[in-house]
């Protein structure tokens, strides 16, 4: 679809999304409410309602917005009514996240056992203090990660100081983490599992040092996530519009869906009005990863 | 295959006219200019979805699945393709 085209769907769906919302009374009383209520924020000239601490959502937004926490309502209170009859709940409405990849009917991962090792290339960054701070920020990232989810990486120091920046990466490690100047287009970016062994690198622009929203360590975390076979949670259908598109299917992988859609995931950008600039792993994300590598290795105990 | 090319590169040596086709198409160029792009150890990658890097065949491919030419299995690895095509140390395992 051409671009003409995808603006007039948009369109079409926002004013279909406007008159279901309006017809329902709940959700109009909803919306009535939150437009009279809700703080806004001015970002650029462009007015967001300010909903749930942190999400910035723009007029239709806050129209959706309505229209699913309308949802939500009436599926709980359908839910208690049939408790109250003495039926178990359906629908096991979890707020969780993580897309992964599959190639036919399996997920596509790292092998168990395999540690994750890599390396930060000292000379590839502006100043030392640069290359300490990736080094402290990937110790926390990947440590996180491997708090979440049975996944082990490991920091060989000792191959900072390697010279060549071009593949093939020193042999000892998995991946390569270098400073990269990409005059601003990203922050960082890095590959997936599936990716060909030449590309395993996660590439930092000078920009990542300045300021900007994003936690530091939080782009990290997400460049990571990739690292482990995760796609950005915004390319899902139910994705706020604005945010970058992408084909589900990247090198013959198919995008699945591990859990339901969470625009706070680690892996979603701050786009549409939804994500967190925090970029912070939520619990559902633990899920997600989880589902993928089992728990963490620290919580498993061997017996014998 | 794993060490040195992408799935892209697979599927437009199956499907030859393709690349021809997407390349010849002025949307496509115009479509492929405008994206940022970056030159990593003398290959030139294109920017996609803010921080993922992919080769011109990648865009070859993404294109020809948007608009038809390509189709969903056309462009899906199979579970038979699985063990040749990925890396060392990456596996498929069952969905649970």
């Amino acid at each position: 679809m051409d671009q003409a085209g995808f603006t007039a769907e948009l369109s079409a769906r926002d004013s279909e999304l406007r008159e279901a919302v309006t017809s329902s009374t709940l959700a109009s009383k909803l919306l009535d409410r939150l437009q009279s209520h809700a703080k806004t924020v001015d970002v650029d000239g462009q007015a967001y309602y300010l909903v749930e601490g942190d999400l910035l959502l723009d007029d239709a937004q806050l129209v959706a917005y309505a229209g699913q926490q309308a949802a939500r309502i009436r599926q709980g209170q359908a839910t208690a009514r049939a408790q109250q009859f003495g039926y178990a709940p359906i629908v096991d409405e979890q707020p969780s996240a993580l897309v992964g990849m599959k190639i036919g009917d399996q997920l596509v991962r790292w092998a168990e056992g395999l540690v994750l090792t890599y390396c930060v290339l000292r000379d590839t960054f502006l100043s030392p203090q640069d290359y300490q701070t990736v080094v402290a920020n990937m110790a926390q990232a990947t440590g996180e990660w491997e708090g979440i989810c049975g996944v082990k990486f490991q920091h060989r120091q000792d191959f900072d100081g390697y010279q060549g920046t071009d593949n093939p990466n020193p042999a000892e490690v998995l991946f390569i983490a270098r400073g990269f100047d990409a005059g601003g287009e990203f922050y960082a970016s890095s590959f997936f599992p599936i990716d060909p062994v030449f590309r395993r690198w996660v590439l930092i622009d000078p920009t990542y040092f300045g300021n900007h929203q994003y936690d530091k360590v939080g782009v990290l975390r997400h460049e990571l996530g990739h690292v482990l076979g995760f796609r950005h949670e915004h390319i899902r259908p139910d994705a706020p519009p604005g945010c970058p598109d992408e084909d589900p299917i990247y090198e013959g992988s198919v995008a699945f869906d591990l859990t339901p859609y969470d625009p706070r995931s680690v892996m979603h950008y701050f786009c549409g009005g939804r994500g967190n600039p925090a970029l912070a792993l939520t619990t559902s994300d633990r899920d997600g990863a989880q589902r993928v590598y089992g728990p963490p290795r620290t919580s498993v105990r061997f017996i014998g | 295959m794993p060490n040195s090319e992408t799935f892209a590169r697979t599927v437009l040596a199956r499907h030859a006219e393709v690349r021809e086709t997407v390349l010849g198409s002025d949307e496509f160029r115009t479509w492929q200019r405008d994206l940022p792009s970056v030159v990593v150890d003398g290959r030139q990658y294109y920017i996609r979805g803010g921080d993922q890097l992919q080769d011109e065949d990648q865009l070859v491919v993404d294109w020809a699945h948007r608009t038809g030419l390509l189709s969903d299995t056309d462009v899906s690895a199979h579970d038979r393709d699985a063990e040749a095509m990925l890396p060392p140390g990456v596996v498929t395992v069952p969905i649970e």
